[in-house]
Order: C-alpha cells, then sequence, then structure tokens
C-alpha cells in the first residue's frame, strides 16, 4: 500500500463521513416540516429561510445545555451508552457501495470504502451492534422508565432480527455472493425487487422494527413511558442517541437500494437527460460515476422519505400485537420465501 | 499487513469515536454546572422515586431470548447454504433436501412453542 492508497482511503472516509453527518441535521429538518405539513402545521419556519438552520441552532442549543448525570445513575455507563449507540450506526455505512469507480489521478478509485467480501454479514453484525447503547442507558440509568423501555427495546430488537435474517436469506441464493459491489453489477438489468419482493416487504418492515421507528417505537412510546431508554439523558448525550437513529436510517436505507433497487445502476432515463444536458457518460467517465452517486443518493432519499412519511402516517402498535406479528406472521412469510426461491431456482425460474 | 479495506473499518471506527467522544468533551466544557440535589434525582413524574427499579421482569423477556439464540443460529446456518445452493443444484436435490429437513427440524419447535402459547404476550 503506497502513501497515495493510504491518502485517498483518508480522503473517502472523511468525506463520506461528513456527508453522513450532514445528512442528519437536513434530515431532521426534512422529517420536522414534512410531519408540519402531513399534519397541517407550520413547523419550525423562523430559524434562516424556511427554518433551514433550526438544526444547527439546535446544535448550538445541545452543546450549550448543562449535562447532569443523575445520582442514582451508573457514573461510567451513563456516559458510555450514547456513545455505544452512536459508534456502530456511523461505522455500519462503511460497507455500502455507492457508486462503480471513477479515475481521478491516474488511479481507479472504488467508490466504496471498505469492499469487504462479507459485506452483508458486517451490515447486519454492525447494525445489530446498536442494542448494547439501548440496553446500557436502560440499565445505567436505574430509572423505572428506562429500564422497561431498554427492555422493550431489546426484545423487539432480537425478534425482528429474526425476520430480518431470514429475508436475507433469498437475496443471497439469487445473488450468491455477500459483497455489496457484487450484488449491484448483477443487478444491471434488472433491480432485485423483480425477483425477491416477499423478501423486500418483509426485509423492509422488519428494518422498521430496527431502527425502532414508529409504527414500532415502542422502546420510547411517550405516551406510557415518558422517553424509555432516554428518559435521564439530556444535552448532546440525547444528541448522540438521536443521531444514531438518524444513522440507522441512512444505512438501512441504503442496503435497502443495494440489495433490491440496484444500489448505483442508474435511474431509467437519466442518462439521455445527462446527455441533453450535455454530461459526457461514456463508460469509466467522471459524469457517469457522478450520475451513479446521483442516483444512489436519489434512492435513499426516497427509502427516507418513506421512513418519515409512516411515521406521521401510522399509529403505535400495541406491544402483544408487536410481537405476534413478528414472530407469527414475519418469520413463517420469510422462511416461506425461503422455500419458494429454492423452487425457482430448482426450476430454474431465476 | 493490514489489507486496506480491514484498516479502512478502523479508521471509520476511529472517526466515529474522535467524533462521539469530542462532542460529549465540548458540551462537557460549554454547558453550564449547577447541579442541584431535586435536578439529579431519578426522573418519576415529579413524586420521589419509590422502591428499585431493578426490579423482577416478565418471564417473557427472558425466553424470547432464548427462542432469539434458537432461531438466530438457524439463520446463521442458512446463510453459508444460501451462498452456495444456485452453484450446487446441478450436482443433485440433495443440497436442498438436507437444508430442508433442517429447517422442518426448527418448524416442529416453532409450533411446539406457539401451541404452548410462549409466543402470546396477552396470557
Amino acid at each position: 500500500m503506497t502513501l497515495l492508497d493510504f491518502t485517498i482511503l483518508a480522503a473517502k472516509v472523511v468525506l463520506v463521513m461528513s456527508v453522513l453527518l450532514s445528512t442528519v441535521p437536513i434530515l431532521v429538518w426534512v422529517e420536522r416540516r414534512g410531519s408540519a405539513f402531513i399534519q397541517d402545521r407550520l413547523g419550525p419556519n423562523l430559524v434562516g429561510p424556511f427554518g433551514l438552520l433550526q438544526p444547527l441552532a439546535d446544535v448550538v442549543k445541545f452543546l450549550f445545555k448543562e449535562d447532569p448525570i443523575p445520582i442514582a445513575a451508573h457514573r461510567f455507563l451513563f456516559p458510555l451508552a450514547p456513545l455505544c449507540s452512536l459508534v456502530p450506526a456511523a461505522v455500519t455505512f462503511a460497507a455500502i457501495p455507492f457508486g462503480d469507480t471513477i479515475d481521478l489521478w491516474g488511479k481507479t478509485i472504488t467508490l466504496q470504502i471498505a469492499d469487504i467480501n462479507v459485506g452483508l454479514l458486517y451490515i447486519v453484525a454492525f447494525g445489530s451492534l446498536g442494542i448494547y447503547g439501548i440496553l446500557l442507558a436502560g440499565w445505567s440509568s436505574n430509572n423505572k422508565y428506562s429500564i422497561l423501555g431498554a427492555l422493550r427495546s431489546s426484545a423487539q430488537m432480537i425478534s425482528y432480527e429474526v425476520a430480518l435474517g431470514a429475508s436475507l436469506i433469498g437475496p443471497l441464493m439469487v445473488y450468491g455472493t455477500f459483497s455489496l459491489r457484487e450484488m449491484v453489477h448483477l443487478q444491471a438489468s434488472h433491480w432485485g425487487i423483480l425477483l425477491q419482493p416477499v423478501a423486500f416487504i418483509t426485509f423492509f418492515i422488519s428494518a422498521f422494527a430496527e431502527c425502532n421507528r414508529l409504527p414500532f417505537d415502542l422502546p420510547e412510546g411517550e405516551a406510557e413511558l415518558v422517553a424509555g431508554f432516554h428518559t435521564e439523558y439530556g444535552s448532546m448525550k440525547f444528541a448522540l442517541f438521536f443521531m444514531a437513529e438518524y444513522l440507522h436510517m441512512i444505512t438501512i436505507s441504503a442496503l435497502t437500494v443495494t440489495l433490491f433497487f440496484g444500489g448505483w445502476q442508474l435511474i431509467p432515463g437519466l442518462v439521455p437527460l445527462a446527455q441533453w444536458i450535455g454530461v459526457a457518460t461514456y463508460p469509466t467517465s467522471i459524469g457517469l460515476s457522478l450520475l451513479q452517486v446521483f442516483s444512489f443518493t436519489l434512492k435513499i432519499g426516497f427509502f427516507l422519505w418513506l421512513f418519515i412519511w409512516i411515521r406521521w402516517t401510522f399509529p403505535r402498535f400495541r406491544y402483544d400485537q408487536l410481537m405476534s406479528f413478528g414472530w407469527k406472521i414475519l418469520i413463517p412469510v420469510a422462511l416461506g420465501n425461503i422455500f419458494l426461491t429454492t423452487l425457482a431456482i430448482y426450476l430454474k425460474w431465476i | 499487513m493490514i489489507p486496506i479495506n480491514h484498516l479502512a473499518v478502523f479508521m471509520m471506527l476511529g472517526f466515529a469515536l474522535i467524533l462521539g467522544l469530542g462532542l460529549l468533551g465540548l458540551s462537557a466544557l460549554l454547558g453550564r454546572v449547577k447541579p442541584d440535589p431535586r435536578k439529579l434525582s431519578t426522573y418519576e413524574c415529579g413524586v420521589p422515586p419509590s422502591g428499585s427499579p431493578r426490579n423482577r421482569y416478565s418471564i417473557k423477556f427472558y425466553l424470547i431470548a432464548i427462542f432469539f439464540l434458537i432461531f438466530d443460529i438457524e439463520i446463521a446456518f442458512l446463510f453459508p447454504w444460501a451462498l452456495i445452493v444456485k452453484s450446487q443444484i446441478p450436482l443433485g436435490p440433495m443440497v436442498i433436501g438436507e437444508m430442508f429437513l433442517f429447517i422442518a427440524l426448527l418448524l416442529v419447535g416453532y409450533f411446539y412453542i406457539w401451541k404452548k402459547g410462549a409466543l402470546d404476550w396477552n396470557s
């Protein structure tokens, strides 16, 4: 490995992390304004044009707030919990390919931080590490609401983890590889959802539960548990939990796009449009690489909006409904999908 | 020599750690400190907290954790099989039969816990 390789890698890490972290405040803004429009309110509209600077004001506020640790809380584990939530959420994105390759300074650069040959396993493993943060937060707060929220959360996340894993088997059988980059290449002619529609539905539902988003936000359940596992948290510690949730959403959307919607494969109709504007789109041109990244971003943006849309449209599950839905409907459907996929492969349909 | 892909993951980890620690440190530096016994007491809707929160909890959570272990190990075994099944099918249907037998064994247990009512949260 030369110094140039190392520099490119460092630049990629810094660039991707900066984009990820600056997406979080934008998402927060979209969520607040979007929910306001859904509920026929105005939403934050005073700080900057259309309230665009509201997240920035929030960051300043978070930084200057007092950051107390309750007397009953564990002195060491209480501040550690938000870190345990944030770090896995931020690291998971590393295996996602956000473009094919780009030729710069005579070098071919892969548009992916780490092209791991077991990329899917890496994402599943790191994605489920976030539960330790929630569990630690709930236990170390020494608060009844927190521990109830954490217990609910862990039971919910491990239940839907089974469904999530089972719904990944179908796409794996079709693609025959763990590498996300190869999966995207295999979707050049048709997107994965055409071959695995059932897997997409079960995957997306369990992904919602993994992100603790409404209608699966029982760990917080503010009507019954105050704020669930982060009741005792304030200031920047609370903000870290918040960031972790949004980063998790971004990664899950990216994984959905990569598995089922062609990843960075161009959105149909984009090439004629680019040529009409005058962007060169011959293979290995910079224009084509940028179009790929643009397609990928657009697809992720759609799913992020879907997350927000669903959150402000559906009511929350009851806990027994949540558990019976996960165990009695999602898991059988996901297992049934494995049977169907096997049959289809055996009969050479796919 | 560490492979470049692994190095990338470690760099990501380092970046995330520095970011988290930095933000926490910054807010600890900038935030005002004015402790108050009532502010630092455990929040319980304004009344003094009664009893310990680390109490006994429902056995259902424990049961779910046990089921998770069994089912997730099953899924973990399915992963490598799913990788090779497409390329192995020309060698004969045995690769499918063996795995379906494995899943069928799990399904027996699955219907057993369902019938026993272990998946119901109302009972």
